[in-house]
């Protein structure tokens, strides 16, 4: 706590602790839709007239859902003026997701997603429109003017809410006229999305071993030793 | 300086993220997955869990995010009487909270079913009692608007529904009990035997007493007597009335309601 700046110093630590108990309780109880939450919301909802204290109350957060909670706050800055924060779980307590009961339209959601997230990951990390489509398709999730009973619809999840919640990027590829779009992992996958237990699942349905598939193979030791090196 | 002691480790940030997401979960469904837990965080020495060392990581969890107004707290369910763990925030923090998901008017319903249910009779209240609130409620709400939120605060795990019958959820009576017992004084009802809130129990038919089935149980096979702890009144159905009560004897219970 020694790198107090100097306009925090009205700021009791008392003070200072409950503005950052508040600001927890605040990004839980906006991590049910897991959409991204406004610095500005943080402000206007919790630290009101201590709005010049967010970065140090953030930070303070920060460390409290990590410690306490097990879970990460990162910053992700949409453009220059608006920064973002994102409530992320921790990638290792994955497997717990089973015991934690969703709605039955989450679970369908989670299912879609996999499938979404592995068909881009064995494909090298992008996938058009169009592959993305007939891929669906194929497996019968999805057809042109139908919602399917089981998933939704699904092309309004794959470039609505999953783009919302940063586990899909669907970005348009620069200089194709007529336009022409492709999806890529969203930051939300990169942070919780085991790439080896992807591969695993995708391993398991062809009846291979997982290392078998070189390239992502690689790309799998690759990202887990980045992930280290980074929380060294 | 340490935000957690050292010995608070991820097997309290896995446990406490899962109670956090269920906020109501049968106390052997928490243990299981404690253990499946533990299991996996120490592969080599999968020894067996006790139920003893699940709840001394409750308590340790407790001790650290008591700073949120927030805590796990082990109950019976008043019907069931199943032993629940329950994720609890405590103060201004709860339903009625400053960052509730709820609008002013869904707050409103919730807070006349609540009185529907507390100065009821038997504690509960038919859905069609409840559907016909909408006609005191701001807004146009019709009754088909209030038959899906009444199914939002299900699935939220406020209420429950059977039956046609809308009753409060163990999470309701035991996060609301403080402002139950403030709001409405005068209708509620208080054990006498564990001094918390009830809802539903055993009611004494001379001085109205109101009883935990699970409490009555126990105050009732301890001495083999039938008479009423309020009003010491003989009740000679009060046996036949609590005897499929389950007993919960085993060591590691501490309280019928630990709660408070």
């Amino acid at each position: 706590m020694a790198s107090k700046s100097a306009q925090e110093g009205h700021l009791s630590s008392q003070e200072e602790e409950n503005l950052i108990n508040d600001t927890v309780r605040y990004i839980l109880s906006h991590d049910n839709t897991k959409y991204a939450i406004k610095r500005q919301d943080i402000v206007k909802d919790v630290l009101k007239t201590y709005g010049g204290s967010s970065k140090y109350i953030i930070d303070g957060a920060t460390r409290v859902l990590k410690e306490i909670f097990g879970m990460k706050l990162v910053a992700v800055e949409q453009n220059s003026n608006v920064k973002h924060y994102m409530l992320i779980n921790n990638e290792k307590f994955s497997t717990d997701a089973r015991y934690m009961k969703w709605p039955k339209e989450v679970e369908s959601q989670q299912v879609l997603l996999m499938l979404t997230l592995s068909l881009i990951f064995m494909k090298g990390g992008v996938e058009s429109e169009e592959d993305m489509l007939s891929f669906l398709s194929n497996l019968g999730i999805m057809s042109k003017n139908r919602s399917h009973e089981y998933f939704g619809d699904v092309w309004k999840l794959l470039t609505g809410e999953f783009v919302r919640q940063m586990y899909l990027e669907h970005v348009r590829i620069p200089e194709l006229d007529p336009p022409k779009f492709e999806f890529r992992w969203g930051r939300r996958a990169e942070e919780e999305v085991s790439r080896r237990s992807l591969l695993e699942f995708v391993s398991l349905v062809y009846g291979t071993d997982p290392k078998n598939w070189t390239t992502q193979y690689q790309e799998v030791l690759q990202t887990e030793k980045n992930k280290r090196e980074k929380e060294m | 300086m340490s935000l957690v002691p050292l010995d608070y480790v991820d097997t309290h940030r896995r446990f406490l993220q899962i109670l956090m997401r269920r906020r109501m979960i049968l106390y052997d469904e928490a243990f299981d997955v404690f253990c499946k837990i533990q299991q996996s965080v120490n592969e080599e020495n999968a020894a067996n869990s006790h139920h003893r060392e699940m709840e001394q990581a409750v308590s340790l969890i407790n001790r650290v995010i008591k700073r949120f107004n927030m805590e796990i707290q082990c109950a019976q369910d008043e019907i069931t009487s199943e032993k629940c763990y329950l994720f609890i925030s405590t103060v201004e923090n709860n339903i009625t909270g400053k960052y509730t998901k709820y609008s002013a008017v869904e707050l409103e319903f919730f807070k006349k079913v609540l009185f529907e249910i507390v100065s009821s009779e038997n504690g509960h209240v038919s859905s069609t009692v409840c559907l016909n609130l909408n006609s005191s409620l701001p807004g146009n709400m019709t009754k088909s608007d209030i038959e899906a939120l009444i199914e939002k605060f299900c699935e939220d795990l406020w209420l429950s529904q059977k039956n046609g019958k809308v009753y409060l959820s163990l999470l309701s009576i035991v996060e609301l009990e403080p402002l139950l017992t403030t709001a409405y004084e005068d209708s509620v009802n208080i054990c006498c035997l564990c001094k918390h809130l009830v809802i539903q129990g055993y009611r004494c038919d001379k001085c109205f007493a109101l009883l935990h089935l699970h409490c009555a149980r126990l105050y009732t096979e301890g001495a083999n007597r039938n008479t009423c702890p309020a009003c010491s009144a003989d009740q000679p159905n009060i046996l036949a009335a609590v005897e499929n009560t389950s007993l919960h004897t085993e060591d590691d219970f501490s309280t019928p309601t630990s709660h408070g």
